[in-house]
């Protein structure tokens, strides 16, 4: 029922990108976003192409679920297409209705659409070989200079990590609800939009109950163990950076390096 | 007439992903009307999962499924099933969700869309059936202890007055006073009307008690199958599978490794502890 893989669902794994510290990935993928926006014109696209695709080469065979994952975001994807094959002015093609196809419009539109695929395979890359957990790290570890700033990091990382660790439980959990609420009859197609909305009932209110339950007990469980926020905690698993995190970084600096450059020479 | 016919059933969870388990493979099975049967095997042998597919929940991916005759691979059939085989949940007790006990009973009456008469009637009879007090029945079903809450939960499917009649696990957790509570008002069940129960459970113990006819699973393989008896003659099989049997069938196979020959296919103790006089006296007998 909700047995398929969301886009982005994290895929354990030893590949070099798994083994990447997420600290090191995090800023891959925010420097390799930039230079894909950067990056001008079709052969630009080329490029970027090439750049992901040599990224998936070290992602052991996971990436294909990046591709996978894509199949619910084509409607996203084709209305981006034909919304900026539209608007755009210039020499006309061919007309559809009203409209004017141009082939500006539709050089902006393949464009527009190549970036737009390549930044959220980047972004599912990421999640892809990265734990929720190790993403939440890292993301405190980068944030952690505004700290000075009285920004409380360690907190917002943690709540990140309940989150996020309990979105799967959550999910289990309403799926055995929507079952068991079918088997007692309950039907949401059934009746006028008022019937149908008291019709969720049935399922939100023991999926509410029930993790409301699951948060007091993490609360007696961590004050149990003296959890007390994040000054001078350690960590147990050390995130450090080896040779290949260089490797990697020297790798996306450069494509940016080339973005720019590209994008100065006005290609 | 059947009331489960299964034959070569195979279902693979999260099927196509990297997390995908073939949680039953080729699995066969049938169920007479108006008996009990009990599904046992360890923890993730697919047992839940079997069940699911009972009442519609789950469609066959391979293999064919029959309810009281009709197919389920037909979508119609099976958005119709509950209506004719309850299903009680593992931990049915996170379904609660009315105001009142009463409300949350009524609820899968409500949905066969009986008049308000015959919704009470029910609702009565299905309080009765699982032993809670009457005064139950306007409190919040959420305020109530665990093992209250896990007899208004049943409540609730019984009150559908199904002719089939699963149970995944429901004695799961319960002191022993309560389980044998429970089982007696299964037994009740049986003898009044023409169900068809199937239970689902860990325990021999319950099944020796309660079922004619038992289903072993083990990782998603039908391995045994037959009368209560005939499977407790295989009672090293069960132990090798890693489910306990019940103390008088290991007692008796203790005293078969001594040597002394009982019969080690006995339900219940009065049996076991007849078996072992009738022996004792056949021993005694010069010659015997
Ligand atoms: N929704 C699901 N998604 C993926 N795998 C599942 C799902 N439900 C069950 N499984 C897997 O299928 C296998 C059989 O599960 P099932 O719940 O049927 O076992 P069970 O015999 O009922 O176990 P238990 O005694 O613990 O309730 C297990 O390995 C389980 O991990
Ligand atoms: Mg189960």
């Amino acid at each position: 029922m909700l047995g398929h893989i969301p886009l982005g669902q994290f895929i354990p794994g030893h590949s070099p990108a798994h083994r990447l510290s997420p600290v090191s990935k995090i800023v891959i993928v925010i420097v390799s976003a930039v230079g894909i926006m950067l990056l001008p014109g079709f052969y630009g696209l080329l490029i970027a192409g090439g750049y992901l695709l040599l990224m998936m080469l070290f992602t052991g065979g996971t990436a294909v679920y990046a591709f996978k994952g894509l199949k619910p975001l084509w409607i996203l994807i084709a209305f981006t297409f034909i919304f900026q094959a539209l608007a755009v002015p210039g020499e006309p093609v061919f007309t559809l209705g009203a409209f004017d196809v141009t082939r500006q419009g539709l050089e902006k539109a393949g464009l527009m659409t190549g970036r737009l695929l390549f930044l959220v395979l980047l972004a599912s890359l990421l999640t892809l070989t990265t734990s929720p957990i190790g993403l939440t790290r890292g993301l405190e570890k980068l944030l952690s200079p505004l700290k000075k700033f009285g920004l409380p990091v360690h907190e917002l990382a943690m709540m990140m990590t309940i989150a996020l660790r309990f979105i799967p439980t959550l999910i289990n959990e309403a799926e055995v609800i929507i079952k068991a609420q079918r088997s007692r009859g309950s039907d949401l197609t059934r009746g006028n939009p008022v019937d149908r909305i008291k019709a969720l009932i049935p399922f939100i209110v023991p999926l509410l109950a029930g993790s409301l339950r699951r948060a007091e007990e993490l609360a007696v469980a961590m004050e149990a163990r003296c959890y007390r926020g994040g000054n001078n905690r350690t960590a147990m698993k050390q995130m450090k950076m080896g040779r290949i995190d260089f490797a990697a970084l020297t790798l996306a600096l450069l494509f940016l390096l080339i973005s720019i450059s590209a994008r100065l020479a006005g290609w | 007439m059947w009331a489960i016919e299964v034959e070569n059933l195979c279902y693979t969870h999260s099927r196509g992903t990297p997390f995908e388990k073939a949680a039953l493979q080729n699995v066969s099975v049938k169920i007479a009307r108006g008996q009990t049967a009990a599904i046992i095997g360890p923890t993730g042998s697919g047992k839940s999962t079997l069940v699911q597919h009972f009442n519609g929940i789950l469609a066959p991916q391979k293999g064919t499924v029959k309810i009281l005759g009709r197919n389920a691979a037909d979508k119609a059939v099976r958005t119709g099933l509950w209506r004719q085989v309850g299903l009680v949940f593992q931990y049915p007790e996170q379904q609660l969700f009315e105001e009142t006990v009463y409300d949350d009973i009524a609820f899968a009456p409500k949905n066969l869309g009986l008049s308000k008469e015959e919704i009470k009637n029910r609702v009565y009879r299905a309080l009765n059936d699982t032993g809670l007090p009457e005064n139950i029945l306007t409190r919040s079903p959420l305020s109530l202890s665990g093992g209250l809450k896990r007899r208004v939960a049943i409540a609730g499917v019984l009150a559908l007055q199904p002719e089939i009649l699963v149970l995944d696990e429901p004695t799961a957790g319960m002191d022993p006073v309560s389980k044998k509570q429970f089982l007696n008002t299964l037994k009740k069940l049986q003898q009044r009307n023409d169900i068809t129960i199937i239970m689902v459970t860990h325990s021999m113990e319950d099944a020796a008690r309660l079922a004619d006819w038992v289903l072993v699973l083990d990782d998603g393989r039908a391995v045994l199958e037959g009368t209560t008896r005939e499977v407790f003659k295989q009672a090293h099989k069960i132990i090798s599978i890693g489910l306990d049997v019940p103390v008088e069938v290991k007692t008796m196979l203790k005293l078969r490794q001594r040597g002394i020959p009982v019969r080690s296919d006995v339900l219940g103790l009065d049996e076991a502890v007849k078996e072992i006089v009738k022996v004792k006296e056949q021993l005694k007998k010069p010659g015997g």
